[in-house]
């Protein structure tokens, strides 16, 4: 079976990713994955190593970025041609000067200015209302280029959520994709993973009194949140 | 090593295993021990002071009784009769008595039995530096101990030496008359004591200046319902004297002196100072009824052995919303009743591993700041430690077709998961890769389980591919 | 159609008897089950009796949830009396019942749990006191309810044995007001793998002034209440036949 995974996060993506391009490819090519996808949240600053990557392992890089909006929504945008490629700089720039210093502040807006030639897959949670809504909106918005990613979490209940999905996006005429959310490239740097997830859970608590909680306290509670995804990239199951 | 005075000579008084070792032992001449150790450190030996260390001795081991005193000259006696159990058992207490002690820098051994006098003997003389006889083996526990054991002087010692005794058992089995008239009452005193057949009451230390009342009576009272009405009173006494210190009790022994030389204590402790009169004589009076009067009780002695600073009172709203109702009151006399240690809360400990999830915290504690995470159903029983099943058909990251638990077979019909907990890395090497994937299975009657598979079942460093029954749902 | 007569009467008794002593009651919050006990619902200042039915009589992992459920939706701390500490306080909180509400006393036999229980019923500042039993004789079980009386606290009694074969042991009776039985039973089917809420045979066995009646319920949610399965609402719930147990 073929399988190109859509949705890897670099360490570009800061205290998210914790594996570099380099490694992410490395790991793809000893998995035989033929194609891997990139995308950083708000950036695209792991592109240029991952062509590199790309072109030693001989794994198609596919270029992508995750944007995630001011509202909660996150979409995960392919560009289909050096155009689109443009655009979506373009985009990405806006929300950089609103947002100022390492911060990217986008709207929907934003989007739907600058999506022609963009692919996009939704990130969803839930099937509830507002998945439906945001769907929709994606659906009229980029048409026959709208998807919707779905993953496994290994929460409670999860191939219910993934079944809710895939009923909603038939429904809602949208086809699905199957990503992995890989955030690692390989079992044993879930440990660096848990490290930075934890940070950024402490650094997000910075105004609470907690802040002297041992390290240990705190990241065994970001391991509860992180612990759903899975290291690498496996074999697709469905959808 | 201790040099002291025995007549005229100095001799050594005591001496550690390297010094016996050397050849040096108690009685040996401190010139001759001079000789044998070349550079020994002497030091003099101060009786006085030794007494009164192990006055103070005596008082820190109030801590496991209201009835604890100095042996002189180099031991201490408890009374432990219901003291036992608050503590954990005859055996942890013992343990716990010993470990203190060695910290604090002191060579001890220790023991437990019927009576003070098979007490003194085991803990001096006996294998074991911590010996423990069952209840009622008081006799047969220290016939084998030399007569030494038995607490007589030395000049009666070498007498039964010299005809012959070796034990204590040859010593009970021989007829007292003759042994009296050649020694005096003593030896069979001290035999009858240490069998339990004459009472030895041990005077309980008195720590100065502690808040304490006393009442006698001329006319010996034993009636439950008299001893509840002068304990009422007792403690009327002493909360006049704790309120003009401004302290609150926080333990108080009560002992019943009888006529028949008996000493028998009940102790109940609190969870927060209080002088509160109606609760102090609830928590005494519950305890009475194992207290056995004898032919009489003659004095009665209330000390508040802990007592710490009362703040004002604070009055408490007829309105006050329930949920802040005082429960302290209930809470002693739970405690009271079985022991600090089982009567507790449980609060969340940050931890994946189910085991490790809970932890008991005093029932009077601080509300804890969160609850467990809500998102992962869990058990409503754990098993302490998870049983191993056989399981049937599995493929990887999907539950087993059917399993078999303590020899009754489950078809699963129902599951989800794996909810993959992986070890507590920060802990340890051995933790680093550890992982167990739960299952929560339900099978074809509707029973519910959670099960889960030691390791990621691909790698074996992970764990060892076992499966495990770790609770109930249902 | 109400005399006025009979009304003026009714009055007249009141006022030379009192006001009528209407109880304290912890409703279920589900019709069917609220209107077969007597005043619409668990009645406080009383006790309540409950065991798991087949292997449940042994385990008593449903009557635990059940016990929480009750417990969760009274007001201020909850008292639990065991021998066996085997209850999983994440579970019980999960049930609505939050840890920092339950206190746990661990005794060494049945009897000194009952005499915890006594004395936590007796405390007039709880919102429940559950205790977890094998044993309980008549003698018992009106001391237990006479101490509830006296403080308007819930009392439960979880009953469990060591071995399948001393659970005859529930048909002996006591003074408790309500006595129930849980027992586990498949779920919900699901088109893909899965578990939803657990499913519950909830026996109403005996009940003072009431009738006693089955029902089919959802476990309880995270406010400890039960809930009517959907799909099964349309159906009778009252059944004639009790559905073998174990």
């Amino acid at each position: 079976m073929t399988y190109f995974e859509l949705q890897a996060t670099s360490h570009f993506s800061f205290l998210r990713g914790a594996s570099s391009c380099e490694e992410l490819f490395a790991h793809a090519s000893i998995l035989g994955l033929k194609g891997l996808a990139i995308v950083d949240r708000n950036s695209l600053a792991g592109i240029v190593r991952a062509h590199e990557a790309a072109k030693t392992t001989g794994i198609r890089l596919i270029v992508g970025c995750r944007l995630d909006l001011v509202d909660g929504m996150s979409l995960l945008v392919y560009p289909t041609d050096r155009a689109a490629y443009s655009r979506l700089c373009r985009l990405l720039s806006v929300g950089k000067k609103r947002g100022g210093k390492a911060k990217c502040i986008l709207e929907w807006n934003d989007v739907l200015d600058w999506n022609e030639g963009l692919l996009a897959a939704l990130v969803p949670d839930e099937a509830d209302d507002a998945c439906a809504l945001r769907l929709r909106k994606l659906r009229d918005a980029f048409r026959d280029r709208a998807y919707v990613a779905l993953t496994l979490r290994r929460r409670p209940n999860d191939q219910l959520r993934l079944h809710d999905l895939t009923g909603l996006a038939q429904r809602l005429g949208v086809r699905t994709v199957v990503t992995n959310d890989v955030l690692f490239h390989e079992p044993h740097r879930r440990i660096l993973q848990d490290v930075v997830t934890c940070t950024r859970q402490l650094l997000l608590n910075t105004q609470s009194p907690h802040l002297n909680k041992p390290v240990r306290a705190a990241s065994a509670q970001c391991k509860t949140a992180s612990r759903a995804r899975p290291a690498a990239a496996t074999k697709a199951e469905g959808g | 090593m201790l040099v002291g005075h025995e007549g005229n000579r100095r001799v050594v008084v005591a001496a550690d295993a390297a010094a016996r070792a050397a050849g040096v032992g108690v009685g040996t001449p401190a010139t001759k021990a001079q000789a044998l150790v070349p550079g020994l450190a002497i030091q003099n030996a101060d009786p006085d002071d030794d007494g009164r260390a192990l006055e103070r001795l005596a008082e820190w081991a109030l801590r496991y009784s209201p009835i604890a005193a100095a042996a002189a000259p180099d031991g201490i006696v408890i009374d432990t009769t219901g003291a036992d159990h608050l503590h954990g058992g005859e055996r942890l207490m013992l343990s716990d008595v010993l470990s203190r002690l060695r910290q604090a820098g002191f060579m001890v051994r220790a023991a437990i039995s019927d009576t003070w006098g098979a007490s003194h003997a085991l803990a001096r003389f006996s294998a074991d530096d911590m010996a423990i006889a069952p209840v009622g083996a008081g006799p047969t526990s220290i016939a084998g101990l030399p007569v030494g054991a038995l607490r007589l002087d030395a000049h009666t010692l070498n007498g039964l030496r010299k005809l012959g005794f070796r034990t204590v058992g040859e010593l009970a089995a021989t007829p007292r008359a003759p042994l009296t008239l050649r020694f005096g009452p003593e030896v069979c005193r001290r035999l009858d004591q240490a069998h339990g057949r004459i009472r030895e009451p041990i005077d309980p230390v008195r720590t100065l200046d502690i808040a304490e009342v006393r009442r006698a009576f001329p006319e010996p009272i034993a009636a439950p319902e008299t001893l509840h009405r002068y304990t009422g009173k007792l403690v009327t006494d002493l909360a006049g004297i704790l309120e003009e210190r401004g302290l609150g009790a926080r333990r108080l022994d009560l002992l019943f002196y009888s006529v028949d030389d008996r000493i028998e204590a009940v102790r109940i402790g609190t969870s927060t100072p209080t002088r509160d009169l109606k609760r102090l004589t609830r928590l005494l009076c519950d305890k009475i009824e194992n207290v056995d009067p004898g032919f009489g009780i003659e004095v009665m002695r209330l000390a508040a052995t802990r007592a710490e600073p009362l703040r004002a009172k604070q009055f408490v709203s007829l309105l006050a919303d329930d949920s802040d109702a005082d429960v302290s009151d209930l809470i002693d006399v739970l405690t009271n009743r079985v022991g600090a240690a089982k009567v507790y809360r449980y609060a969340p400990v940050a931890s994946d591993v189910p085991e490790r999830a809970t932890a008991r915290v005093p029932a009077a504690s601080a509300d804890p700041v969160d609850d467990w995470p809500s998102g992962w159903p869990r058990p409503s029983r754990l098993l302490r430690p998870a049983e191993r099943i056989e399981t049937v058909a599995l493929l990887p990251d999907h539950p087993p077709v059917a399993f078999t638990w303590r020899g009754i077979r489950h078809r699963v019909r129902r599951a989800d998961g794996p909810e993959r907990v992986f070890g507590e890395w920060w802990k340890g090497e051995a933790e680093l890769v550890a992982v167990r994937d739960y299952f929560q299975v339900e099978d074809e009657t509707g029973e519910r389980f959670w099960i889960y598979r030691s390791g990621d079942g691909e790698h074996a460093s992970t764990g060892s591919q076992d499966w495990f029954m770790h609770g109930i749902f249902a | 159609m109400p005399s006025p007569v009979i009304d003026q009467l009714r009055q007249r008794i009141e006022r030379l008897e009192g006001p009528c002593r209407r109880r304290d009651v912890l409703a279920f919050g589900l019709d069917v089950i609220d209107r077969v006990l007597p005043d619409g619902g668990l009645a406080f200042g009383a006790l309540h009796e409950i065991a798991g039915g087949g292997n449940g009589a042994v385990h008593g992992a449903a009557a635990a949830l059940f016990a929480a459920g009750v417990a969760a939706r009274t007001r201020g701390k909850v008292l639990w009396c065991m021998t066996r500490p085997d209850l999983f306080a994440p579970a019980v909180a999960q049930a609505g019942l939050s840890s920092s509400r339950v206190i746990y006393v661990e005794c060494g036999d049945d009897k000194t749990v009952l005499a915890c229980f006594e004395e936590g019923l007796r405390h007039k500042g709880l919102g429940a006191v559950v205790a977890e039993v094998a044993r309980l004789s008549m003698t018992a079980s009106r001391r237990l309810q006479l101490a509830a009386e006296s403080s308007g606290t819930i009392g439960i009694a979880i009953r469990r044995w060591r071995r399948q074969t001393e659970a005859a042991d529930f048909g002996q009776p006591t003074a408790a007001v309500t006595r129930w039985r849980v027992t586990a039973l498949p779920s919900e089917a699901l088109p893909v793998p899965g578990i939803r809420r657990a499913r519950w045979q909830v026996e109403l066995i005996r009940c003072r002034a009431g009738e006693s009646a089955d029902f089919v319920v959802e476990a309880c949610d995270a406010k400890g209440r039960i809930a009517l399965p959907a799909d099964l609402v349309d159906r009778p719930v009252a059944a004639e036949v009790r559905l073998a147990t174990g």
